[in-house]
């Protein structure tokens, strides 16, 4: 299958981008979008683990046997969650420990599984990592949009890496409000996960509208 | 040559991938052992210093099962031994820093740990919970343990943990 390069690169960052249209991977974008830092560790751990599987998955598709496919990919999967695993708790100990949980379970991470049953499986190796790194370049975008929202609302800071945070408190004493814990509750991430993707998805439309709205004019005035 | 079996096929092809994945793990892990073992023992280093034992020393002894590390040091001018002793089950994880008298075996301090990989919510009551039965024997913990309402899984850890603690003490004195 020809693929062109540039449109499946940017595919994944709006038109279908994993969390906002397909509503994939929500576990962990509700779960770890408390703070900007977890959301870009987790991020950066989803990227290396979907760019080295959709690797792997699309060099050894021609020889996989098709009953047990899936079984392969999880296979591959899970051990780059491991090496990532291991990895991000020999050096960055502090961000594993945020994250807990949330790292292994990227091995059950619908992007990942998904992406190498309908695309890696399918296309070459080159084409395949591209797609991941589109897909995963979106999964960052939705994430640290999230964690941005969330952290604002939440606390009032964004927390980009350790401690290089911005303080947004100023702002908030201008208008004479309190940021509240609330956004930074499971129940605060459904809502703003809700509103994050309501608002990308008008956009995406209206956009789209516009779009077709001036193709229609261009054809109708010859 | 003769034809392999379709499913003994299968079963070959997923035996050879699933050794190709423990080698590259085995050479990660080889990597990446001494930095993660460095981490742990830092880890463990300020939970001591977050307990207040003075001057910690690491114990050679015979280590029981669960037991991960014995110590030696001071407790409010007191000679007492330090226990770390992990309890898994399938809901989570425990470890538990125990202070224990080298003299007459009472508990003076615990201090629970909860491992990252513990699913998110469970034992989390248990941190920074200061315990009301200081200077108990292992009979006081056994009749007068007070659980923590609403964890029942953690506070069940948490007492075998004391428990081992104990046992460790025991095979420390005897020897």
């Amino acid at each position: 299958m020809k693929v062109n390069q540039k449109q499946n690169f940017l595919k994944g960052l709006i038109k279908e981008n994993p969390v906002f249209v397909f509503v994939l991977g929500i576990c962990s974008t509700l779960a770890v979008t408390t703070s900007l830092e977890s959301g870009i560790g987790m991020s950066l751990a989803v990227i290396f683990v979907l760019f080295f599987s959709n690797v792997v998955i699309s060099l050894i598709k021609n020889i996989i046997p098709n009953d047990i496919r899936i079984p392969v990919f999880i296979i591959v999967i899970t051990t780059f969650v491991s090496v990532v695993e291991l990895i991000m708790q020999a050096y960055l100990p502090d961000l594993y420990d945020q994250l807990g949980v949330f790292v292994a379970l990227i091995a059950v991470n619908c992007i990942i599984l998904g992406r190498a049953e309908a695309f890696a499986s399918k296309n070459n190796v080159l084409s395949s990592a591209i797609d991941a790194l589109g897909m995963g370049l979106g999964y960052t975008i939705a994430i640290c949009l999230v964690s941005i929202v969330r952290e604002v609302l939440g606390t009032g800071l964004i927390t980009i890496w350790g401690n290089a945070k911005i303080n947004l408190m100023p702002i908030f004493d201008f208008f004479h409000v309190k940021p509240s814990a609330f956004f930074t509750s499971n129940v605060g991430a459904f809502i703003v996960l809700g509103i994050v993707i309501g608002i990308v998805n008008a956009i995406v439309f209206a956009v789209k509208d516009k779009k077709e709205k001036i193709k229609k004019e261009v054809k109708a005035n010859g | 040559m003769k034809k392999l079996p379709y499913p003994a096929y299968l079963a070959l092809f997923l035996g050879i991938l699933g050794i190709i994945s423990a080698g590259l793990l085995a050479g990660i892990n080889i990597l990446t052992a001494p930095a993660i073992k460095a981490n742990e023992e830092k880890k463990l280093a300020e939970q001591l210093k977050v307990i207040e034992v003075e001057s910690p020393k690491i114990l050679e002894v015979e280590l029981l099962e669960n037991v991960q590390n014995a110590y030696e040091g001071l407790y409010s001018g007191k000679e007492v031994y330090v226990f770390n002793v992990q309890n898994k089950n399938q809901y989570l994880t425990i470890q538990t820093l125990v202070v224990i008298t080298k003299e007459d075996g009472k508990i003076l301090n615990i201090s629970v740990g909860l491992p990252a990989t513990n699913p998110p919510g469970i034992g989390g009551s248990f941190e920074g919970v200061k315990f009301g039965l200081i200077d108990a024997t292992q009979e006081d913990y056994d009749s007068k343990f007070v659980k923590v309402t609403g964890a029942t899984i953690s506070s069940n850890s948490v007492k075998a943990c004391v428990k081992l603690a104990f046992d460790q003490y025991k095979v420390i004195k005897e020897a």
